[in-house]
């Protein structure tokens, strides 16, 4: 059965050198992706942990983990995520 | 700084061409275009191993916080187009100090002027070369632009002291 990812929190870590701003902007290009919230939650010497909240009608993950790999987000774990059955229209 | 060893070291040619008595300046031309071709090589293929070897050493300490690979990544790539950029200008930079002050000579060469001027002319280039270079330092660091500048043309003159003190010895 078709299901459409559409609320994603994701707990990562990123580089400090990695602009938040060009992130989110990165994320959201994503197939299927309407809205990126990022928030800084812990600062290292070398990296930050950030949550990041998806948003969309039908987030693409393989684009998206693409698109967190390109920016160097190492992914620690995904906390919470929301997913409903697919509409034909909105089917990837 | 590899632009002040350019400079530098063609100050050392045409000094060194003025008190062996002169000749012609094909000489200076040709001792010019090889140490700057040779210096632009050096200082291109130097800086390009020197920045790969420690940004590759910076990323490998980054992928040791974030335990994963950042092979192909925006990050990876930045650090190579960076290691690039850097090699172009340490590659170009002494290559064009080097090269600008030998103008005059190609002018001699070509008749346009005589070779007394053609001396002086490149020696001045040289130092103007040494004053802009020393001006920029000094904008970079924040410290006194004039200063720097006068420090700079300083080195250049001492160099072609200690060049006429040794061809009297």
């Amino acid at each position: 059965m078709p299901v459409d990812i559409r609320r994603l929190l994701i707990e990562a870590d990123k580089p400090r050198e990695t602009s938040t701003l060009e992130l989110t902007q990165a994320l959201c290009s994503v197939n299927g992706v309407d809205e990126c919230d990022l928030v800084v939650t812990d600062v290292d010497a070398r990296t930050e942990t950030v949550k990041l909240t998806i948003k969309g009608p039908h987030i693409n993950y393989s684009d998206l983990k693409k698109a967190m790999d390109d920016n160097g987000i190492a992914i620690k774990g995904i906390d919470e995520v929301n997913v409903v059955k697919a509409r034909k229209s909105t089917q990837t | 700084m590899n632009a002040f060893d350019g400079a530098l070291t063609i100050l050392g040619v045409i000094v060194g061409f003025v008190v062996s008595g002169g000749g012609s300046p094909r000489l200076v031309l040709s001792a010019g275009v090889g140490a700057s071709l040779a210096m632009g090589i050096s200082g291109a293929v130097g800086a390009y191993m020197a920045e790969t070897a420690e940004r590759r050493q910076q990323l490998r300490e980054l992928e040791n916080h974030l335990f994963r690979s950042l092979e192909g990544s925006r990050i990876d790539r930045a650090a190579h187009q960076a290691a690039l950029w850097v090699a172009f200008v340490d590659g170009i930079s002494p290559a064009l100090a080097a090269g600008i002050p030998i103008i005059p000579f190609l002018l001699v060469l070509k008749g346009i002027v005589v070779l007394q001027v053609g001396i002086i002319a490149s020696l001045i280039l040289n130092l103007v070369m040494l004053f802009i270079l020393g001006i920029f330092l000094g904008k970079v660091s924040g410290e006194n632009i004039w200063l720097r500048g006068l420090l700079m043309v300083g080195a250049g003159v001492l160099t072609a002291l200690i060049l006429l003190a040794l061809s009297v010895i």
